[in-house]
């Protein structure tokens, strides 16, 4: 593994924290668009509408996720469980910095509470950055996330985008909606 | 080999100045799918005590006899055994030399010998425990585990030397000590019990032995994966406060911490079968400003140098109160388990001391956190020695007319907790 440099100037060989002072190690590659981490260049970043220029995105967006049973992930995953017929999508606006995403119990109520048994009770967390985008980090989870069908590292985030697709669990799907207003 | 997942429950987030952080770490073996029998390579001694006391009455030897046989019955068939007996010195009865591999030829003559044997002589529990020692030395790849049964006290050596027989035998082999009757000292073989990752436990009655020994070899035979330990990492100028078993049974492992790095220490946890442990962990980090995020402590179990399964313990320094004066239920429940373990150890310490008022205050507050942690086996026991008035305050008085036997039950089951009802089936 190679070493990544902490905010302390620690030589880290972990990538989440720093494995001497325990900083939270964020950026470490460099992320050509601030709002969705797509190749910037031009005034506005072509997949999310950031604006460069101005350091903001273009307009008010409105962040939401539609969370629902994907029968293709439930395919894919090939669990031993019982594909839940009937459950229905839902929707769940992104109006707090930070939401957690996992399966629900009655000691941990995440915002983002999921009835599926192969997630973990603390499996991701959805934080807004400044400029109100989102990114996802997978806390270290049993079973892994994947974003565009890409595993997520562990403890690493990555910002999203509009129509970005969440995997976790045997067969929930976060998908992500930027709804633009003005 | 077993597949390890841990899962950290924690409020990560601290008040200013915070500097303790709290969490608990749950770490599952396989995804706790019930017993199973283990497939690792396996070696087994039976500890018999066979000293004087034990032929008073002789119904104590007969059943230690008949538990023997049921625990040599119950090896899966191919697990390298045998027998010692214990009183003042140590005498391996079958096979006389090493240990043998578990068939039904061997079975039938290590029972043959096992009732050949006759009460007499003293008892030196760290001759019995060298002897099972220097036999598991040739089978170092196996799982060891013992089993130990006693119904006296530790007289015939002295506790320096069966600290030092302890320390020897550390992480060499796991040991489970019961012991029969009441003459036998609970604070004897919860030290050999704890130095050796074992339970320990009272058998008040000789007919209740068979199945208890039933049970241990069952839970012996399915360890799929031997010492593993419970690796800790922590930030620079951070401390551990204390790593601490707490599911099953309390057991503190703080001071059993090997260095392996300058910021990283594993604490031994024994074999695993198909189960979750709980521990608390506690670590006093330099507190940072607000809006700060530091890793407190990174939790991962290793197996012959291996890592798998990872949990992180995190600190966010934050001036909202609403977050950081939340208190994690996990961490809640444990804080109380262990006070639990406290408050009725010193309760009926204080209670054969003579201080009335200390045991009624302690065994109340007792009374109070068992009721509020929903421990009903450990309520029972307490019921047994003190007369309870109102479990909601604590308010109790002692009993006069207590059973021996049962005032050393709750003694010996006063670690074993329960877990935070209703979060996992």
């Amino acid at each position: 593994m190679s070493a990544v440099e902490c905010p302390q100037g620690h030589a880290s060989a972990t990538a989440d924290y720093c494995d001497q002072c325990g900083a939270r190690i964020t950026g470490a590659a460099a992320v050509p668009c601030p709002g969705c981490g797509a190749p910037g260049g031009a005034q506005f970043c072509e997949a999310c509408g950031y604006d460069f220029a101005a350091a903001q995105p273009r307009a008010a967006a409105v962040w939401e996720v539609v969370v629902r049973a994907d029968p293709e992930h439930f395919a894919r995953v090939a669990a031993e469980l019982e594909f839940p017929v009937g459950a229905a999508p839902r929707i769940v606006a992104l109006d707090e910095p930070e939401l957690s995403i996992g399966r629900s119990s009655r000691t941990d109520a995440p915002e983002i509470a999921l009835d599926d048994p192969a997630v973990s009770h603390r499996h991701a967390r959805l934080s807004r950055a400044d400029d109100g985008s989102y990114a996802i980090a997978d806390l270290g989870s049993t079973n892994g996330t994947t974003r565009n069908d890409d595993a997520l590292a562990p403890n690493t985030l990555v910002a999203l985008c509009d129509g970005d697709r969440i995997h976790l669990g045997a067969w929930t799907e976060i998908a992500v909606r930027v709804v633009r207003h003005g | 080999m077993s597949r390890f997942t841990a899962e950290t429950y924690q409020n990560e987030f601290l008040p200013v100045g915070a500097e303790e952080v709290n969490a608990v770490v749950t770490v599952t073996a396989d995804g706790v799918a019930g017993p199973v029998r283990g497939t690792g390579a396996a070696a087994e001694i039976v500890i018999i005590d066979t000293s004087g006391s034990m032929g008073m009455p002789g119904a104590k030897l007969r059943a230690a006899m008949h538990a023997t046989g049921v625990a040599i019955d119950n090896l899966r068939d191919g697990v390298a055994f045998g027998v010692i007996a214990g009183t003042h010195r140590a005498r391996a009865i079958y096979p006389h030399r090493g240990l043998v591999a578990a068939s039904a030829e061997t079975r039938a003559s290590a029972k043959a010998a096992v009732s050949e044997l006759k009460p007499g002589g003293g008892t030196a529990i760290g001759k019995w425990l060298a002897l099972a020692n220097s036999t598991f030395a040739a089978h170092e790849e196996a799982i060891c585990h013992a089993i130990l049964l006693t119904d006296g006290e530790d007289r015939d050596e002295t506790p320096r030397e069966l600290a030092r027989t302890l320390e020897a035998c550390k992480g060499r082999f796991q040991c489970d000590c019961r012991g029969i009757g009441t003459d036998w000292l609970v604070a004897d073989l919860r030290e050999v019990a704890s130095a050796l990752l074992g339970t320990v436990d009272i058998i008040p009655e000789p007919d209740a032995l068979a199945a208890d020994f039933r049970a241990m070899i069952e839970a012996a035979m399915s360890k799929e994966t031997g010492n593993v330990a419970l690796r800790l990492w922590t930030p620079q100028g951070a401390a551990v406060a204390f790593v601490r078993q707490v599911s099953p049974v309390i057991e503190d492992l703080t001071a059993r911490a090997a260095d392996v790095a300058a910021q990283t220490a594993d604490y031994p946890t024994g074999a695993w079968g198909r189960e979750a442990r709980d521990y608390h962990i506690a670590i006093r980090v330099p507190a940072r400003a607000i809006g700060d995020e530091m890793l407190a402590g990174r939790v991962s179990l290793v197996v012959d140098g291996q890592v798998s399964g990872q949990s992180l313990i995190r600190a966010i320094w934050t001036d909202d109160e609403r977050l950081s004066t939340q208190i994690n239920r996990e961490v809640a429940h444990y804080t109380g388990q262990a006070e639990l373990a406290e408050a009725i150890q010193e309760g009926l310490e204080a209670r054969k001391a003579g201080d009335g008022d200390t045991a009624t205050l302690k065994l109340g507050r007792a009374v109070q956190l068992a009721a509020d942690g929903g421990n009903e086996a450990t309520l029972r026991l307490l019921r047994n020695v003190v007369d309870v008035d109102d479990p909601v305050t604590g308010t109790v008085r002692l009993r006069h007319d207590v059973d021996v036997a049962e005032e050393m039950a709750l003694d010996t089951r006063s670690t074993k907790t329960v877990r935070v009802s209703g979060r996992r089936p």
